[in-house]
Formats: C-alpha cells, structure tokens, sequence
C-alpha cells in the first residue's frame, strides 16, 4: 500500500493543483480589444485621432469647462480621484477608470449601454455632468472642428433652419430645449441627433485604446505557462501568498478572473449607505430598464449592426430581485492611481477594500450580498500580502 | 498519520475537476434526461446552448407528447443564478432546447430542469456542474 503511494508519488507534487492552474492560466493573455461591429469607425485611426481630441476638448460641455478627462484623468487612472464624479453638479457614482473598457460587453456601473458609444453619449447631455445639448454640439462641431468631422461622416447637416438649441427631455416636457426640440421637423432631429451619435462614436473609437501596460503579473503569467516554479521564483513570498489567497480562501477569482480580472458581470458585495450616495440607488435591476429603452443601444435604429452578437444578449435580461444592488465587477489592472475604489467610493485604499470583503459587515441598501462572501480570519499580513499580490496588476510597481 | 499526509500531498497535486453525470432520472423517477451543451464544455462567462433530451420511464411515451419543459441555472453556494434568462423550445418531442445559457462564475452549478404535464404535475431534475476548466 505504501509503496503504492509512493509509486503514485515519486515526484515533487507541482507547486499549484490543476483547478489552481486553470485558474492562473485563464489571466492571460491580455490581448487588443475585438472591434465593436456596432461602431462602424471602431479601430480608424482617423476616428481614433479625433476621439482622442474630442476626449480631452471642454467645448463638448454646455459652459465649456468639462470634458471626458474631468472625470476620466489619465494620470488618475482614468479615473478622477473623488467619490463620486462631478461634472457641471456632483453625480451619484465613483468615475469608472477606462483601462480596458473596449473588453467590456457592458458599460456604466449598472450597465445601462451595451455599447461604449452609448455610454460616450450619456455625458454630453447629462444634466450633472457636461450638461450639453445636441443642436449646441453640432453647432460646436461645425465651428470647430469641421473638416475632421467631414472626412469621416460627410458634410455637415445644413443647420441655417435649426433652434440655437434644443435636445429631447421627455421625463421634462416643460423643459425650453425639449420644446424646442419638439419645433424641429423629424429630418431635423434626426440630423442633429446623427452628429451626437457620430461624436460618441469617435470618443469610443478613442477610449478602445486605453489598454491596460503589462504588469509584473504578466511577466509572472508568461513564465508560469512553461515552468511553474520558476515563475514562482518571480514572485516573492509576501506576493505568492497573496496570489495563493486570490486563487483560493479570498474566494477573489470567481468574479475577478480572465486577462482583466473582471467578468464583466454583476454582483451584490453588500456595500452599505454613504452619506455621499444616492440612497435610491438600485444598481443593475434599473440598469436593464435602461438599457432595454435605450435609443442607442446595441439593437437600436443608431447601431451599425443591430443584428449582431452585441444585441442578442438584450431580449434575455429580464429584472430579478436579483439584480437589486448589483453593479459590474471592475478590473483589477492600474488599481494604483484610481482611488477610491467601488461604485460609490466607498473606501479609500485597497486595504480597506479587503478588510470589506474579510469582514462582511456593513448591510447592503438593496437586495442580498452574494452568498460565497463570508468573513474571514484573516491576520494583517495576509491581508498585506493580498495588497502585494494586487500591485503585481499594476504597471507602476 | 504519515500515510494520510502522504495521500493528501498527493491528491492536492493532482486535483482534477468533477465530471458530475449528464444523464439522470427525474426526481420521481418518472423520466430520463440526458443533456449536451454547445460548445462542449461548457465554456466560462459566455452563453451556451443546452439541448435536453427526455425519455419516457413510465411506460406512458404518448406523455412525452404534452410535457412543457423549463430550463434554468442556479449556484446553490453564492444565492443567485445567470445574469440572464434562458429561453426553452421544443425541437420534437421528447427534445428541448434552451437559448442563452450563461454562467457568469466558476465553480458548482445545478442545472434545473421543471417538465409540466398536461395534468400540471411538475417533475424537477436537478443537473451538478463544476463550471469551467
């Protein structure tokens, strides 16, 4: 019998079990975003070019003081370092950082679009944050920015017949810019809503490209996948044992997986109330009503294939109590320079975030907390070493 | 004492995902089902299609001509299931096959499985998955 065994045995055992390893290897690799078919000028360098103008350019805002880059910083991370964002009025969620976004099938913490376009739009006539109008943006366009406007989508809609401004508000019918919007013929808010569409789209086409640098880990993913143990010689011993928690009792891997460390997906990790917050904030359960009415989701008469694969997935979501108090698991690569963290901010630094999800005490506002969240006795060097293993994910370290 | 750290050195090393059965009898026993996924295996965070084929076990095969079936999905350890919800037709009797799968998560899954027969009476047929490798 014994001998047996150590027949079975006769080798060093590897250093990680083969669902360990599955796991490992599912991180990599971290490769260039698919084309979103729904963005025709996805992947043009042309529209890329003038995304990234549009990204940076305060002129898309009503008072010509915000752009994507107030909430959205590169050297913050693409993120802006407060709570919750603030445009022209203070918002009700954390400013998502945008590495990795042209990955994601959903967009918004609540995914509301289906389609980075889509989010794009959002912002230019959100009321809190650029606060802008369409016929204004268009107006903006023409004086600014024409001729790269014009090489990608053609000439300009013959504005001479226009309102200065006006954008359809239909929750605010008394609202000037809807009636004024409501003045124009269809083929009239049809063009102006076309240059909207087509101004979110170069932004996206923009942002697509925010892809995250390789890390430490990557060093460590390319090494593990010939010789585990000498990948392991990469690491040290504070890292490898946060890396042993993230695989394995931190339960972390199972939203956080893949080259991102994301599923993209949503979830309830029982976050309770902040002052700060919006208390009727339900999370993801709205987000399907959203995104479901949204004129420029992925199947709408805006999408340049809304047929496609992007869409097929909108007539499945249909509301749960499940939904309540989900929002999208982010990645976890450039965590450095995007503080604070969740959806509302809530906590300030990425020990505290652990210490959350060790302790489970706070009382989620809406729905129930994902039931694999269970406290842990964890002691603080554990807790040191899972912040050591998330530094591996940046590219600052 | 030795030979059991011997043994569970050993087992760690060579873990291996669990190949839970796909095909099953009903609860009552009433029905055999057996089930495909496309892709095989099923793969992690993307849909899949599942196709359940379902024999009669009563010796009442004209049965099988009414049955509704529904299928869906569900992580008994996390409290929740699929982001979304999977649509369920007949392909001919006895054969059904539902849209949209989607496990969102590694880890242990049941695969749930109601028939309702013309009389209203329900047999479920729980399916275990170890999601995905």
């Amino acid at each position: 019998m014994i001998i047996a065994l150590l027949m079975g045995c006769t080798e060093d055992p590897p250093p990680f079990s083969a669902s360990e390893t599955a796991i490992i290897q599912r991180m990599q690799p971290l490769d260039e975003p698919p084309l979103d078919t729904t963005n025709w000028v996805d992947g043009n360098e042309e529209a890329i070019s003038l995304g990234e103008i549009l990204f940076f350019d305060k002129g898309l805002s009503k008072n010509g003081g915000i752009s994507c880059a107030t909430c959205h910083d590169p050297e913050l991370g693409w993120s802006d370092g407060k709570a919750v964002s603030e445009g022209v009025e203070v918002n009700d969620r954390h400013a998502s950082s945008l590495w990795g976004v042209g990955h994601q099938r959903w967009f918004l913490w609540d995914g509301a679009c289906d389609t980075l376009w889509c989010q794009a739009i959002g912002p230019i006539e959100g009321e809190t944050e650029m606060a802008n109008d369409r016929v204004s943006l268009a107006r903006y366009i023409q004086s600014n920015r024409l001729m790269a406007y014009e090489n990608l989508f053609g000439p300009m809609p013959d504005m001479s017949q226009w309102p200065l401004e006006a954008k359809p508000t239909p929750d605010f019918e008394e609202n000037p810019l809807h009636l004024e919007w409501l003045s124009m013929t269809n083929e009239e808010q049809n063009a102006a809503t076309e240059v909207l569409v087509n101004i979110a789209k170069v932004i996206a086409a923009f942002e697509a490209t925010i892809q995250p640098p390789l890390a430490p880990i990557d060093s460590f993913l390319s090494a593990f996948s010939k010789d585990q143990d000498a990948a392991l010689d990469l690491l040290n011993d504070t890292e490898e044992e946060g890396l042993r928690l993230f695989i394995g009792d931190g339960n972390c891997h199972f939203c956080h997986f893949g080259p991102l460390f994301s599923n993209s997906e949503f979830h309830n990790i029982g976050l309770g109330d902040r002052e700060w917050l919006n208390d009727a904030d339900i999370g993801r359960y709205e987000g399907i009503t959203k995104l479901q009415n949204a004129p420029f989701n992925a199947a709408g008469i805006w999408s340049d294939d809304p047929n496609g694969e992007r869409s097929e997935r909108l007539p499945r979501l249909t509301q749960t109590s499940e939904h309540l108090g989900q929002y999208k698991t982010p990645t976890l690569r450039e965590l450095s320079s995007s503080a604070p963290y969740m959806h509302g901010g809530h906590f300030e630094d990425l020990e505290t975030v652990i210490k959350h999800y060790i302790s489970i005490d706070e009382s989620p506002l809406y729905g129930h907390r994902e039931e694999m969240l269970i406290p842990q006795d964890w002691t603080q060097s554990q807790i040191d070493s899972m912040v050591s293993f998330l530094r591996l994910l940046d590219s600052n370290n | 004492m030795s030979l059991f750290f011997l043994f569970f050195a050993c087992a760690a090393a060579t873990e291996e995902k669990i190949a839970y059965p796909t095909k099953m009898l009903s609860e009552n026993e009433r029905y055999e089902l057996s089930y495909e996924t496309d892709p095989s295996p099923i793969p992690l965070n993307d849909e899949f299609i599942l196709t359940m084929t379902i024999a009669d076990q009563i010796n009442e095969p004209q049965k099988l001509e009414g049955i509704d079936v529904t299928i869906d999905a569900e992580m008994p350890d996390h409290g929740h299931g699929m982001p979304q919800s999977p649509v369920t037709t007949q392909l001919e009797t006895g054969t059904f096959q539902a849209e949209g799968m989607f496990f969102q998560m590694p880890g242990y899954w049941h695969i749930l499985v109601w028939i309702t027969e013309e009389n209203g009476t329900i047999e479920k047929t729980i399916f275990e998955v170890d999601c995905c490798q």
